[in-house]
């Protein structure tokens, strides 16, 4: 994929919070650290499409949008406040990892002929 | 999750991209890029017809289920200011191995009909224990 790996990041609270506002999902696992605590995690988790977001934003910041044609997201492992996501190019797409190396999603695109390079 | 709720109609609404929508968005992405990134992913899925449309229309235990994947085809971006119509369905409900999968479309279509873009996004829920 014809772009160059940067960040994202850290992901903090208030970005989750501004998230769910701006979605309207206030799943609380997302904006109540107790419950998220009690449901056995070290605390509130950001959103998939979130991470998703962040991850498609990388893409526009180098292409545009209207590079973009489609997107096919796995998410792999959960994004914590603190953490500093890696947007790292693939055949296929991109990658988004943490600093540890554990990939949190991996992100299959399709983009306009022009910025395929095709 | 039921797996008779495949093909079924979940919501169905008009909407307004409202530039307030897009300027929140932008600003819990936080970046340079965020007002153009915005345009190509807000997401109405836990607005369309109240807060629990999907859990309850796919039958799902929240106790037991995460976000597995999304996906995007883009026709345009959004365009602030302007009025879309969401249909949201499930498109499938399966089970693999000790999982079920959950998969939900939302299509936005533009005031002309044309398709703006759909996004789908498949749960997964772990099988109760006996």
């Amino acid at each position: 994929m014809n772009i160059e790996e940067c960040t994202r990041g850290p992901v903090n609270r208030v970005q989750i919070a501004r998230y769910a506002g701006a979605v309207d999902d206030y799943n609380p696992v997302h904006v109540d650290e107790e419950f998220a605590k009690a449901a056995g995690l070290p605390s509130v988790i950001a959103h998939g499409p979130l991470t998703i977001a962040l991850a498609l934003d990388a893409v526009v910041a180098q292409l545009g949008p209207a590079a973009l044609r489609s997107a096919t997201a796995r998410l792999s492992a959960p994004v914590f406040p603190g953490d500093v996501l890696l947007v790292v190019p693939t055949d296929a797409g991109v990658e988004v990892r943490k600093a540890s190396g554990t990939v949190v999603a991996t992100v299959a695109l399709t983009l306009a002929p022009a910025a395929d390079g095709a | 999750m039921d797996e008779g709720a495949k093909g079924r109609t979940l919501a169905e609404a008009d909407l307004a991209v409202t530039p307030e929508l897009l300027v929140r968005l932008t600003g819990a992405l936080g970046t340079d890029s965020g007002a153009r990134t915005a345009t190509l992913v807000p997401s109405f899925a836990a607005t369309v017809g109240g807060e629990t449309t999907v859990v309850d229309g796919l039958g799902m235990d929240l106790s037991r289920a995460l976000l597995g994947g999304l996906g995007y085809e883009w026709e345009r971006p959004f365009v602030a200011g302007e009025t879309v119509h969401v249909r949201v369905t499930v498109d499938d409900v399966f089970t693999k191995g000790s999982n079920q999968f959950g998969v939900v479309v939302a299509e936005y279509t533009g005031s002309d009909g044309a398709l703006v873009q759909r996004q789908s996004i498949t749960f997964v829920e772990r099988v109760a224990q006996a």
